[in-house]
């Protein structure tokens, strides 16, 4: 037999483990802190390479505290998460943009508790800004919600480890309906070549080289497909406004921050038809609605109160917004070639968080070594 | 679960299918013996009469937790079975 191989885990005193990676792994999945996938052991060593790239670049020691997640109100420091950063296969330079998720979804406005604790198909999403994307080689072009890159796999995945180990109590979490495939990792950047407006952190008001992460409670995403290949933005708006709202679109209930994904053509074609973003977005609130009357009535007990009372006992006719305000609707860009954007429903009563990755002294970070 | 800790008696209610975060919620906050009220799961189909037959089965159970003036377990089932699942209608 191997001699024992010691793992550092958050919570818990130094573990001596069979020097075997089944064994370790065996154990992990026993003691319910894993996704059910393989994870790298987070051995002393492998854990505190990654503290100290934080701590050198950062300026955070391995005991500071970066949020607390619900529901357990677990206390994320540096070295939990750099723990959980191991076992989903992370290099120390994805830590900086890891902790910035992970502040994010532990900002009271994310209200992180119903997220992890409600019926709702809903996850975390990750959309990362700036210098930091090219630097760690975030995908932010074909098949970026999916598979086969480095750092969107193992960031996302290494983010949903934080919610387990950290946030997450066996039996109380992921009580999702039927879940989302995005729990196993989720993480995306935006496409800042081919987006012929402001990216989304510069729009709301960080410094273009000021790399940030926005957090979307985001349920499942639909693809609109404009297979056809809409040949002005005027159809291409009619496309996507008809193909976003419908009663089960949880949005449809108001005061939600529904998620826009457009392709880079789809982007481009609309800022050529000299549409700016907030036109787009103006023109998506005023068209992608539903009549009143059209939502069954038992749907309404969870109605926002507020739409009720502009639009209950009026006229059925009446059309009911995705959002409260135009400015609400989030939209990237997103993606590769072709014609196929994506509408993604939010949870209501949580609010998307913009968090920039700072050092400690608060100033950004903005240098990758 | 504040308003306990400063002194001040509730009755928390839970569907069955939220009692394992209600219970696990409790003791996160260092409260693992506040007593639950469990009703069936789920409760937005229930008629306006459903719902009043619930309250008044959960009634009894909601003045004994906070006056302790009944059993204290960790949770009590208000004795009400969902429509769905009552004999005759051929839902399990």
């Amino acid at each position: 037999m191997n001699a024992p191989l010691k793992a550092g885990i958050s919570d818990a005193p130094i573990l001596e483990l069979e020097d075997s990676w089944e064994a370790i792994n065996a154990w992990f999945l026993e003691h319910d802190l894993t996704d059910g996938l393989p994870i790298v052991p987070p051995t002393e060593a492998r854990v505190a390479a990654m503290t100290a790239y934080v701590e050198r670049e950062l300026g955070y020691g391995r005991d500071d505290v970066i949020g607390t997640l619900a529901p357990k109100h677990g206390q994320a420091t540096v070295q939990k998460i750099a723990a959980n950063a191991v076992m989903a296969g992370c290099r120390p330079e994805y830590l900086p943009l890891l902790i910035a998720c992970v502040k994010g979804v532990a900002d009271a406005k994310f209200n992180l508790d119903a997220v992890q604790t409600s019926t709702h198909n809903t996850s975390p999403l990750p959309i990362v800004n700036g210098p930091v994307v090219k630097a760690i080689d975030l995908n932010y072009g074909y098949n970026h919600t999916g598979s086969r890159w480095q750092a969107t796999s193992t960031i996302g995945r290494a983010l949903q480890l934080c919610l387990i180990n950290i946030g997450g109590t066996p039996g109380s979490i992921n009580i999702h309906t039927q879940g989302h495939i995005a729990r196993f990792e989720h993480c995306i950047a935006e496409n800042e070549d081919e987006n012929p407006w402001q990216p989304l952190h510069v729009e709301r008001g960080f410094a273009a080289d000021t790399s940030t992460v926005t957090l979307i409670p985001a349920c499942p995403a639909a693809m609109i497909d404009d297979n056809g290949g809409s040949q002005t933005a005027k159809d291409l708006l009619r496309t996507i406004a008809s193909s976003i709202a419908y009663v089960g679109n949880r949005n449809t209930n108001g005061e939600g921050q529904p998620l826009l994904i457009l392709c880079p053509q789809h982007a481009r074609l609309l800022a050529n038809g000299g549409y700016s973003k907030a036109e787009v977005k103006r023109f998506v609130w005023e068209q992608a609605r539903i009549p009143f009357g059209s939502i069954p009535r038992g749907n309404l007990t969870s109605f926002s109160k507020k739409l009720l009372k502009l639009y209950a006992d009026f006229d059925p006719d009446a059309r009911v917004p995705i959002a409260d305000r135009p400015e609400d609707i989030v939209i990237v860009v997103m993606g590769g070639a072709g014609t196929h954007s994506l509408s993604v429903q939010t949870r209501l009563a949580s609010e998307n968080v913009t968090v920039p990755i700072l050092r400690k002294d608060g100033s950004p970070w903005q240098t990758i070594s | 679960m504040y308003l306990e800790k400063r002194g001040v008696p509730t009755s928390t209610v839970v569907s069955t299918a939220f009692l394992t975060h209600g219970h696990l919620a409790a003791k996160n906050l260092q409260m693992a013996a506040l007593p639950l009220l469990v009703t069936p799961h789920p409760l937005n189909d229930l008629t306006p009469d459903e719902v009043r037959e619930l309250a008044a089965a959960a009634y009894p159970i909601v003045v004994e937790q906070l006056t302790g003036m009944g059993p204290q377990e960790p949770h009590t089932h208000v004795n009400f079975a969902h429509p769905a699942a009552r004999a005759g209608t051929g839902a399990a």
